[in-house]
């Protein structure tokens, strides 16, 4: 699932649109990070692939977890 | 932060590549940002216009902070002109110069306050530099310190990956009442390091695998006055 | 934890203890070093080694009597490691030269009266310890009794090279010097102290207290004499029991008595390990294989280097490691319990900035009890754990995904769709209570409840039953409180039940019962059927055998676990004991939580015994008695079952060891089963309080279902984020296949979904789950 092709490839199905690059904010563990992934500048809605998700962040995760 | 160091288990350096770390940290380069650099003014209570100095300053956003948000009269100096180039880019107005730690260009008891902010750690003879703060800075005036710091026991330094080593608290704080100097403050801000580690693992993907051996390092602040 | 609780934990391990050559050694040289680096062809590292306790290594190595091979480990297996060849080899070849470390200038002088190998050691240390030294001989150079070593044994020429140290060190150093009254006198006078080497003054009048013998008598732990400041030493060669390396020690006590005396400090304290001593580290020595000790092909020049080499390599390194050899965990974090209890120290320090990089490492043992097993001083790494996790949970540091999914899951056993006790029907009273447990529910409904028909047949004063957990998982899980709560609640219901005696199916039930409720006085299921005879339909299983897996959590029940080999063999089958059987019984991973905070290591645990099985010739199937052991067990591919399954067979003539591995989201439902089948037999009528997703029909491939499954991902889940956003219409599409993904953010976790509706269904492509909350999109 390749999501840097021309446009993010991926649609929002409650207005529509086109997801779009954007900054998204998480938190954990007391923590605040900014990941700049597809999303929905209408609807709010985030794209975290499967690769972000199982890969980086549960690396992250695990950081704060042991700090 | 001017260079490159790791110490997650073992050697992470390339991580700490400027690029990636300035993608992760802004213009600070340095865990928390300004918020450590906050957190010291707020416990100095320094009166306006008091002459300050960031020691190790990169690109300026310490100085260019206390100049405009704080309303002091602040400078700043670094080793490197590429980053001393790019903060004048930056912001003109800021009163930034390349120099050495060591050899500050002020003159005797000329400051009110000395801030170096994630340097102290990266040079070999921190005693020598303490030496030169507390030449330049009144008497009473105020040194504000943020770095890494090891938790357990004194980290040597490692040739190999080019790491130096790193201070337990009580070594730092034995170094600066060498220096003549009295701590007033000592805060662990570890929290900081982590954080900007698990933004660089989001960031730029995996640290170095999971060791069990070696500890992480802590970040502290820490203010002292000149005696 | 206290720092002398921590003293404690330390003191019985002992992998750091020193080995027996270095124990024995009066020097305490590391031979094991030292004969490891010769082992490596590295002889100038280990020439550093020598000379790092030696003094004047070139002339100690040649001359040593060596009683380090006497207590040598190897001389148990055949013969003693060649270490004084070894050492000879080394000191004739080595090209490097000491360097020797000298603390900072005393301004005290120290007389040192004879150069014999005590005088000369003595006067070496003084120099080591920045002391100002002059070294008296009577003879024309220093060296005394050395100098009547045959050639062969101590060449002059090295002699002389190794005693110019001395003078590089800055000794004074003054022959032919006659000592008499007065001359010792004026030395006296002189100097801040004296050491004298009695192997040179038997002639001298000095005004020392002499034996009857005409020695001068020494304190003999301390070497001091009669005369204040006036220490002495050596000369034992006179009445035969000549030892070069005792002499040394002599000169060795002397110096640091010296150095005491200086100082002004305890003369007595702290010296038990001056000399030889007694250590206490295990090393074991079964299974090492028998080589016999190279001879040197020349007795005169000693070791080639190709036999020096083959000689170092018989060493067997010492060291007790017993645990770390049986225990994967404690191999994987690379350390030993004595390093690890430091660890666990540091981790709960709760001062400022402590560091808690060892929170998972807490959180991976078993606590199987294994090692407290295999240890000569019975370290148990599980109490350990178990203790840190209650204060890491006191003081709030427990990061919740370690333990989180069993927390879930036991609160499914807890709770209403499963926990269940009631008196069995037509009876207002209970002999018996049969505690099936929450996991054999999960893996074995079918034979469950046949298990539960059975008992009620043959047991009489009524079978009641109880569905639930035991609290297990919060033991665990250090949830002191939790399991607590839990404890409390099932005692509750037990002695509203009329405290009738509890019959369990799972010895890690039974464990925690005995342990926290022994009222109970519970029973395993094998002791009763062993009693009351088996069922007349069992699995066909007649002449088969079949390697039985005791649980960990059976370890000191060696009753339940005759009560299973019984049983087996009533079933007409053999069983073949496995190297982890009875005391030595190992964990499938599931203990302690370990499938939740490391489920790595519980997946390499698990399949590192069935790798070790499957290398054997013949391949058995294994036959467990713990629901968690067949699961793991049947993930890591192994044919397994479990004795309830050859006992109360459900399929007739069905394979139990083919049914392979059971999802987390199965078990929920088998739990579910088991007490909707109770309340059938029962007669009794439920109202079934439906949840909006459960009407939902997901179709997943095996592969989908194996990965979600190991991410502990639960149908349940997948359902929830599926009602969610098919009602919110919140989820967004791939233009690419038209696949629609969408999460659901429960309170710790973070579920996704992509999936594509079908008419009746939703076939779900993959599902994946992330901790970090989502706060949103940044403007």
């Amino acid at each position: 699932m390749s999501l840097m092709e021309a446009g993010t490839g991926w649609s929002c199905t409650a207005c529509g649109g086109e997801l779009e690059i954007m900054k998204v904010g998480f938190t954990y563990m007391k923590g605040n990070f900014e990941v700049n992934l597809p999303a929905c500048s209408n609807c709010g809605l985030v794209l975290v692939s499967e690769e972000l998700a199982t890969g980086k962040m549960a690396e992250a995760e695990r950081i704060l977890e042991d700090k | 932060m001017k260079t490159s160091r790791g110490g997650w288990n073992s050697p992470c350096a390339r991580l700490y590549e400027t690029a990636a770390l300035r993608d992760v940290t802004g213009a600070t380069m340095r865990p928390g940002g300004l918020t450590l650099t906050d957190r010291a003014l707020e416990f100095c209570c320094l009166p306006h216009g008091s002459r300050l100095l960031d020691a190790g300053c990169g690109v300026g956003a310490t100085v260019e902070h206390l100049s405009s948000r704080h309303g002091f009269t602040a400078a700043g100096v670094d080793i490197s002109p590429e980053l001393i180039a790019e903060g004048l880019l930056r912001n003109p107005a800021l009163s930034l110069a390349e120099a050495a730690v060591e050899t500050l260009p002020f003159t005797e008891e000329s400051l009110d306050g000395v801030f170096c902010e994630c340097v102290l750690s990266l040079l070999d003879q921190p005693l020598d530099v303490l030496l030169e703060f507390r030449r330049v800075l009144r008497s009473g005036g105020y040194l504000i310190l943020s770095d890494m710091y090891s938790r357990g026991e004194y980290v040597q330094a490692d040739s190999e990956s080019g790491l130096p080593g790193l201070a337990t608290h009580g070594q730092i704080e034995a170094l600066l009442s060498r220096s003549g100097y009295m701590t007033l403050l000592w805060e662990d801000h570890t929290f900081l390091l982590t954080e900007l580690a698990a933004r660089l693992i989001l960031a730029h993907g995996s640290l170095a695998g999971p060791g069990c051996g070696t500890t992480r390092p802590g970040y502290y602040l820490l203010v002292a006055r000149k005696e | 934890m206290e720092q002398d609780k921590l003293r404690e934990w330390e003191y019985k391990c002992i992998q750091e203890e020193p080995p027996e050559c270095t124990a024995t050694c009066p020097l305490h040289v590391d031979a094991r070093l030292f004969v490891k680096e010769m082992g490596r062809g590295d002889r100038e590292a280990a020439f550093k080694v020598l000379a790092k306790s030696m003094p004047f290594p070139g002339i100690l190595a040649r001359i040593c009597d060596h009683p380090c091979e006497r207590k040598c480990k190897r001389g148990e297996v055949e013969e003693p490691v060649a270490i004084a060849l070894l050492e000879r080899n080394c000191v004739e070849q080595a090209t490097g030269k000491a360097r020797i470390q000298l603390l900072p200038r005393r301004g005290q002088k120290i007389a040192v009266i004879g150069s014999g190998p005590a005088g000369l050691t003595a006067a070496w240390d003084l120099l080591k310890k920045g002391f100002g030294v002059t070294v008296f001989e009577h003879a024309d150079r220093l060296g005394g009794s050395l100098r009547e070593l045959p050639e062969c044994i101590l060449p002059r020429e090295v002699l002389d090279r190794e005693l110019a140290v001395l003078e590089e060190l800055k000794a004074d150093i003054r022959v032919d010097e006659v000592i008499d009254a007065t001359a010792f006198e004026n030395i006296s006078r002189e100097y801040d102290a004296i050491f004298i080497d009695r192997e040179r003054v038997e002639g001298y009048e000095l005004p020392i207290k002499r034996s009857s013998g005409g020695e001068i008598s020494v304190d003999a732990a301390t070497g001091a004499t009669e005369c204040e400041g006036v220490f002495a030493g050596g000369g034992t060669r006179r009445h035969g029991a000549y030892s070069p390396v005792n002499e040394t020690l002599q000169g060795r006590k002397g110096a640091l008595s010296i150095e005491r005396f200086i100082q002004k400090a305890q003369m007595g304290a702290g010296r038990v390990n001056d000399g030889p001593f007694t250590t206490r580290l295990f090393t074991n020595i079964s299974g090492i294989a028998s080589v016999p000790r190279v001879r040197p092909a020349d007795t005169a020049i000693g070791y080639s280097d190709g036999e020096a080499l083959a000689e170092a390599k018989r060493c067997i390194q010492c060291e007790c490691l017993e645990c770390v050899k049986a225990c994967l965990y404690l191999e994987r974090y690379e350390g030993y319990p004595k390093k690890y209890a430091r660890q666990v120290f540091n981790n709960e320090r709760v001062i400022l900035g402590a560091a808690h990089t060892k929170n998972q490492f807490v959180n991976s043992c078993s606590t199987c009890g294994l090692c407290e097993v295999v240890c000569p001083n019975n370290f148990n790494m599980g109490d350990l754990c178990l203790q840190a996790r209650r204060t890491m949970n006191g003081q709030k540091l427990m990061p919740l995904s370690f333990h989180e999914f069993a927390l879930k899951d036991m609160a499914h056993s807890t709770g209403g769709r499963f926990a269940l006790s009631r008196h069995e029907p037509g009876h207002e009273k209970s002999e018996w209570l049969y505690f099936p447990s929450c996991q054999l529910c999960a893996t074995s409904p079918g034979e469950v409840l046949s298990s539960y028909r059975y008992l009620r047949e043959q047991l009489t004063g009524g079978v009641g039953i109880m569905l639930g957990c035991c609290g297990a998982p919060a033991f665990w899980a250090g949830r002191d409180d939790l399991f607590r709560e839990t404890r409390d609640a099932l005692r509750n219901e037990w002695e509203q039940l009329g405290n009738p005696r509890v019959i369990t199916a799972c010895s890690t039930c039974l464990n925690l019962f005995r342990e926290h409720i022994p009222d109970m006085a519970p029973v395993s299921l094998w002791k009763i059927l062993e009693q009351c005879g088996l069922p007349l339909k069992t699995c066909e299983a007649t002449g088969k055998t079949v390697a039985v897996a005791d649980p960990c959590i059976t370890r000191y029940d060696r009753d339940t676990q005759e009560s299973v080999r019984h049983i087996v063999h009533l079933l007409g089958m053999d069983s073949e004991e496995l190297p982890s059987c009875g005391e030595k019984a190992e964990c499938c991973g599931y203990g302690g939580l370990m499938y939740n905070a490391n489920p790595k290591l519980a997946r390499d645990g698990i399949a590192r015994r069935v790798a070790v099985a499957s290398s054997t010739d013949v391949q058995r199937d294994y036959l467990v008695y713990c629901a968690m052991c067949r699961d793991n067990f049947a993930v890591s591919g192994a044919r397994v079952s479990h004795l309830i399954e050859l006992l109360f067979p459900n399929v007739e003539g069905g394979d139990p060891a083919a049914r392979g591995w059971i999802s987390w989201s199965l078990r929920c439902s088998n739990r579910a089963r088991v007490r909707q089948g109770i309340l059938q037999e029962f007669g009794e009528k439920e109202e079934h309080v439906v949840i909006t997703y459960e009407n939902i029909r997901l179709e997943m491939t095996p592969e989908v279902l194996r990965r979600t499954d190991e991410r502990r991902i639960l149908e349940d889940d997948i359902k929830m984020v599926i009602d969610h956003v098919e009602r919110t219409g919140k989820r967004i599409r791939n233009n690419r296949d038209g696949r629609y993904l969408a999460c659901h953010q429960t309170h710790n976790v973070t579920f996704w979904v992509e999936y594509t509706p079908e008419t009746d269904r939703f076939t779900v492509h993959n599902a994946y789950c992330h901790r970090m909350k989502i706060v949103g999109v940044k403007q």
